[in-house]
């Protein structure tokens, strides 16, 4: 006899097994009532919870850790996602408003590149200056457009930490042209508004911090960005401009 | 791998201690069980009390392990089974006695009826005759044949129920369709 023919043979015995060794329903009704008195004598009482329980309840208890912690996991950054999609829609005065600019921050501490950082500080100053012309309020307006002071300066300081003359050549480029963008756009917030309506005060530091790092900036740029669109108090800055490019190119210049 | 119905009724056990779950479970389970018994000890009495023995440590075993997960209870249910019937006869100090087989024309009209082709092939007699020799294999042997063949247990739920890994089943069953081959064998020569 081969193995197989000896299994089928085993499967076939099985409905005369079951057969022969099966209990009566006299058995199974007599040791169900024994088996249901020795549990109601144990008086142990059964646990209530409501159907919102016992669903969440069965569900934790036929999911895997694994997969709860996955699932958990998949919420929270689903959860974070979608937070920082309203975040970011939040304008200044809404309770997200500092969210916002948490997350914006959190941004800028993973660039770790100081020129493509500056960069993007450079960027989200320009947020703050777009903010500041759509500000609802003369204070918000102030707040939002120191700001945005505070990040244009920030990215002149995080600018000078560059060591790579190419990067810096280019983040250069790049923030002077935003800075030149900015100011046109500081000039249309001013002009725009009746004067009560506008911090004079708040946008005067605004263009002081846009002609400070236009002045640093054109300071230690290359020779083109000297033709870029300069206010005539920037003019005297322009001069300095073609020696330092030259020291730049023979690597004489630090930041 | 159990169904969703069943996990609920687990859970419904093993969390909330709910007897009318339990005796779901009971009925669901008890002619297997005290199929399984009897076909390893011979006494009806003790069959019956066996029976509702492991039925009620499972009951004390989810009282004591509230919310504990059970990834297969049939498995568990034959694992405290083995147990009990090791128990038993610890208590009695003597080894597991042979079942005599008992009017075999009783069972020619199950194989015949059988839906099978090939079952319609096996006379009472050989399928009497197998079962028989079934029964004299060595313990170890004869409890798993009876698990995998008769109980249609997954090999997987073999290994938990004897603690063994897969690879260690897989030998066991093996010898055991060889050690019934032997005594087929050595029966026919006979």
């Amino acid at each position: 006899m081969t193995e197989q023919e000896l299994i089928r043979q085993l499967k076939a015995a099985k409905s005369v097994y079951d057969k022969k060794f099966a209990p009566t329903q006299e058995t199974v009704e007599r040791i169900r009532g024994l088996l249901m008195e020795r549990i109601s004598r144990s008086e142990v009482a059964p646990i209530a919870v409501s159907r919102t329980g016992f669903i969440f309840g069965f569900l934790r208890y036929i999911t895997p850790p694994q997969f709860a912690y996955g699932m958990a996991l998949f919420v929270l950054l689903a959860g974070s996602a979608v937070f920082a999609g309203y975040a970011r829609q939040a304008r200044p005065g809404q309770s997200l408003y500092g969210a916002k600019i948490a997350l914006e921050k959190t941004h800028v501490r993973f660039v770790s590149n100081p020129a493509s950082r500056a960069q993007v500080q450079m960027e989200l100053a320009g947020r703050r200056l777009e903010e500041a012309q759509n500000a609802v309020s003369v204070e918000q307006e102030a707040k939002v457009l120191r700001q945005f002071s505070r990040d244009v300066k920030e990215a002149r300081s995080t600018l000078k930490q560059a060591g790579d003359p190419a990067q810096v050549q280019a983040a250069t480029r790049e923030l002077v042209k935003k800075a030149t963008e900015y100011e046109e756009k500081l000039s249309e917030t001013k002009g725009k508004k009746p004067a009560r309506e506008v911090d004079l005060a708040a946008i005067s530091e605004a263009e002081e911090a846009l002609l400070e790092i236009k002045g640093e900036l054109v300071r230690i740029t290359i020779p083109e960005v000297g033709e870029l669109p300069m206010k005539p108090a920037d003019q005297n800055l322009k001069t300095d401009q073609t020696t330092e490019a030259e020291e730049l190119q023979v690597g004489e210049v630090s930041l | 791998m159990q169904s969703l119905q069943e996990q609920r009724l687990v859970y419904e056990v093993f969390a909330l201690h709910k007897r009318e779950a339990f005796d779901t479970l009971y009925l669901r389970y008890v002619g297997a069980i005290n199929r399984f018994i009897y076909y390893r000890v011979s006494n009806a009495v003790d069959v019956d009390d066996l029976t509702a023995n492991v039925f009620w440590r499972v009951w004390e075993y989810a009282i004591k392990n509230k919310g504990k997960e059970i990834k297969n209870f049939r498995a568990l249910l034959y694992k405290i089974t083995r147990n009990e019937i090791a128990n038993f006869y610890r208590a009695q100090g003597r080894i597991p006695q042979i079942v005599e087989l008992d009017d075999p024309e009783e069972y020619s009209e199950i194989a015949d009826a059988h839906e099978d082709i090939f079952k319609k092939q096996l006379s009472a007699q050989d399928v009497e005759y197998l079962i028989e020799c079934v029964q004299k294999l060595p313990e170890p042997y004869r409890e798993i044949v009876a698990l995998r063949y008769f109980e249609e247990l997954e090999i997987k739920e073999i290994a938990d129920i004897i603690e063994k890994t897969l690879g260690n089943t897989n030998v066991l069953i093996h010898r055991g369709k060889k050690a019934l081959r032997k005594i087929m064998t050595q029966s026919n020569e006979i």
